[in-house]
């Protein structure tokens, strides 16, 4: 293979917290990709940087403490490292936690892949009074180790000299090589000709680097690709040591940091450092009583950017989405092609780019929380909680987000280090009663619930309420039996790093949030687009040809009776409600509407509902929208009075109200509990890598809602509500 | 005797590590992160709600649930 086929990729490798993401943009300028690594939902960021005489990519690969494996997600940044176009690594070592950091640079070095270590925040480490002699560790590690302070951007030009020093080495740097227990050499020994035959190739110490990797990953793992001749052989080695009483991994990792401590206490032999900053911050955050009130403060501000401080943003998308449609459909002659680019196309970008502030917004605050170093303490305040129904901590703030919306709640789920974790988040958090809820509950309320009082106070008050806790319940509910039954595996486990307090970068958050921007409207957006589109077809087709002259004809003769201009346009504008009414009643959605009025009734709904619940498809708070059609009211909203009365005054087949108490609450209850968002489908599918998962979340709340209206209805009749 | 383990060390007291019993991933991981027979932690702040708490080790911090420290074997420091 030759080795100028492709681009040189040069990873950039380091700790969770050791400022890697921060050295990558500074030497990347913001001009990164983001990409997907094949079969993992694992961001690959990659940037081409020129250095002085020749251009390379560099990886962002995910923050690790160790390269050792035990799920496909863990064993990319392995995979990484023996690629071919992998030329040479940039280990970020956090200088103020030498020891760990270095670690990892060990476990590189061994590999024998080209290595540059990147010592970061030197500043931090000399404020504390940490003294690092790095010509003395650079010798110990064989490898350039480089100091810099990648928030200020120091020490970047040496570093890239330092890479592109290892890029132009002829011969292929030696592996570091540290010797291990006897007896677990000779186990090394037993797996080199295994590893040899898996990689053939591999030089004498990349095969031994393999070996270990190996002992150390294997057994209980879902690794990918790794021949079953070595993967029982180390099941063999490892029972064979426990037998004899030795714990082959306690043997390479104590080696291993006993190799570290030596170079660390000749290249570093500073006192410990002072308790720091971070330290007296906590004392305040993470105190029984001033802590929780800071979390209370810091999550009522998450809650409110996301409610209301989005608000006037996401107000200008929808009004400027309107003007466009009205533009184009008054310089389009009227006709299916002026409905698909209003309706479908212009309405479905209209769909992507609303959830724009919401995501940017959260997405600026999870990064300065998690740079900050506060999000670890959020997790580290409410773990108690989330971890009764199985949850990790972290799940915390997304759950928390998905009251506005669960389309950046569901992407703030990545923060959630776990996969397993993390999808057990995503699945239930669309049960949390997101804001465009909100409006079909409002509708609903003011619609049968009207001046009702319950003891003393508003019944619609109290069932806005009873909505809100039984979102939240069924939510943590629905994420423990994820857990137990869809999702099981090895207990949830904390064990989370606490990052000293630092202060974020401005550039960083931005670049961080724009990109996750515009993943979403790349990735996502394509989905909601085509389903916009979709949904309008089955809303819109067949028409019916019959309908339209009759009423071409109807207005024929209102413009001949000679009204008063108001009057005429007013007698026309109902016209045109009703000839949409009946339209849409005709149309795919309209018909499927009816055929599913049969398993409706059972939980209080009729045909209309029906149609209204399909439109909801597209966003939540398009049910009243499409409900104003159906209704032939036209354009409505969810204090509408015509529709309120519309919906009041409807009737079943038998003449019994469609809308009453009782099947306001079913319907409440179904909208709460069922997945009527395409976006959350389509960003679940991004975030989860598969069509598997969004489907399944599409089925299990679906049948859930149904289920819970079903209850609610045939129980109240039981209880003689109606 | 149940030997004494994290979960059960004072608030601020030093202590040494002697063994770590959790499932080989936990294990394996707190070992990675540097926490090795003979290694020097402090739990340095327990949760408002009580659970997790914060070790202090090899100069960072550190928290695990107190089912995994339960299961973290500890000594008392020997003098320095």
């Amino acid at each position: 293979m030759s080795l100028t086929a492709a681009t040189p990729e040069i990873l950039i490798a380091g700790n969770p917290n050791s400022g890697k993401s921060t050295l990558f943009n500074a030497l990347s300028g913001g001009s990164a990709r983001v990409g997907n690594y094949p079969g993992v939902t694992v961001d690959r960021t990659t940037a081409t940087v020129h250095l002085s005489a020749q251009r390379v990519a560099l990886v962002d690969i995910p923050g690790m403490y160790s390269l050792t494996a035990n799920s496909p997600e863990e064993q990319l940044a392995v995979d990484a490292l023996v690629a071919s176009e992998t030329r040479a690594v940039v280990c970020v070592v956090d200088a103020t936690t030498l020891q760990r950091g270095l670690y990892l640079a060990l476990q590189l070095r061994e590999s024998g892949v080209p290595v540059v270590v990147a010592l970061n925040m030197m500043d931090a480490a000399e404020r504390m009074g940490l003294r690092i002699d790095t010509d003395l560790l650079s010798e110990s590690f064989g490898a350039p180790v480089v100091p810099v302070v990648a928030t200020k951007r120091q020490g970047l030009d040496v570093l890239l000299n330092a890479v592109e020093d290892q890029l132009g080495l002829t011969s292929s740097v030696d592996a570091l090589s540290v010797s291990y227990p006897a007896a677990l050499e000779t186990d090394l020994s037993e797996l080199v000709p295994l590893v040899e035959r898996w990689r053939p190739g591999a030089s004498q110490q990349q095969t031994r680097a393999v070996a270990l990797w190996c002992l150390l990953s294997l057994d209980e793992d879902s690794l990918r690709g790794v021949p079953d001749s070595l993967r029982s052989a180390v099941q063999r080695l490892r029972s064979a040591a426990i037998a004899q009483g030795r714990n082959p991994d306690l043997e390479i990792i104590a080696t291993r940091y006993a190799w570290i401590e030596e170079q660390v206490s000749r290249a570093s032999p500073s006192p410990d450092p002072e308790p720091s900053v971070s330290e007296r911050i906590d004392n305040v955050l993470t105190h029984p009583v001033s802590g929780l009130l800071a979390f209370a403060i810091v999550m009522f501000m998450v809650f409110e950017a996301l409610f209301t401080w989005a608000e006037p943003a996401i107000g200008f998308i929808e009004d400027l989405t309107a003007a466009l449609q009205g533009q184009i459909a008054a310089a389009l002659p009227d006709g299916v092609l002026q409905d698909l680019i209003v309706e479908g196309i212009i309405a479905g970008v209209g769909n992507v780019i609303v959830f724009a502030p919401q995501i940017l917004m959260l997405f600026l605050f999870i990064g300065f929380l998690e740079d900050s170093g506060y999000l670890a303490r959020v997790a580290f305040v409410i773990d108690r909680v989330m971890k009764g129904v199985g949850l990790h901590g972290k799940a915390f703030v997304p759950l928390l987000s998905g009251f506005a919306c669960a389309i950046p709640a569901v992407m703030a789920t990545r923060t959630i280090e776990r996969r397993r974790d993390r999808l057990v988040t995503m699945l239930a958090l669309p049960l949390m009663s997101c804001s465009a809820r909100l409006p079909v509950y409002i509708l609903v309320v003011g619609t049968v619930f009207a001046g009702a009082t319950l003891w003393w106070f508003s019944a619609g008050a109290v069932a806005l309420f009873a909505m809100y806790t039984l979102s939240v319940m069924v939510t943590l509910i629905a994420a423990a039996l994820i857990r137990r039954t869809i999702l099981p595996g090895p207990a949830p486990t904390f064990m989370l790093e606490m990052p000293p307090y630092r202060w974020p970068s401005a550039q960083v958050l931005w670049i961080n949030a724009w990109r996750r921007l515009r993943i979403f409207l790349v990735d996502a957006g394509t989905i909601i687009l085509a389903m916009t589109v979709l949904l309008w077809a089955l809303l819109s087709f067949p028409k019916s040809d019959e309908i339209a002259a009759r009423y071409e004809q109807e207005r024929a003769t209102v413009a001949q009776m000679d009204l008063p201009a108001d009057e005429g346009a007013r007698v026309v504008a109902a016209l045109n409600a009703q000839e949409a009414s009946e339209q849409l009643e005709q149309s795919v959605a309209g018909r499927f509407g009816h055929a599913l009025e049969p398993v409706l009734r059972p939980i209080g709904f009729d045909w209309q509902i029906g149609v209204g619940i399909i439109g909801a498809f597209a966003a939540r708070e398009v049910f009243i929208s499409t409900l104003g059609v159906v209704f032939g009211i036209g354009e409505a909203d969810e204090e509408n009075k015509p529709l309120r009365q519309a919906l009041q005054e409807a009737r079943h087949s038998d003449g019994t109200p469609v809308m009453t108490p009782l099947s306001g609450v079913s319907l409440m209850v179904f909208f709460l509990l069922a997945c009527q968002c395409m976006s959350t489908i389509a960003v679940v599918r991004r975030e989860s890598g598969s069509w598997k998962w969004p489907v399944f979340l599409f089925a299990y709340m679906t049948v859930l809602a149904y289920t819970g209206s079903f209850l609610v209805y045939q129980g109240g009749r039981l209880l003689g509500f109606e | 005797m149940v030997k004494p383990s994290l979960a059960d060390l004072p608030l601020g007291q030093a202590a040494e590590i002697v063994s770590i019993d959790c499932d080989r991933p936990i294990s394996r991981r707190l070992m990675e992160m540097g926490l090795l027979p003979g290694t020097e932690v402090r739990v340095v702040r327990v949760a408002p709600l009580g659970d997790p708490i914060e070790l202090r080790v090899r100069d960072y911090a550190l928290s695990v649930r107190r089912a995994e420290a339960a299961r973290i074997a500890v000594a008392p420091a020997r003098a320095a």
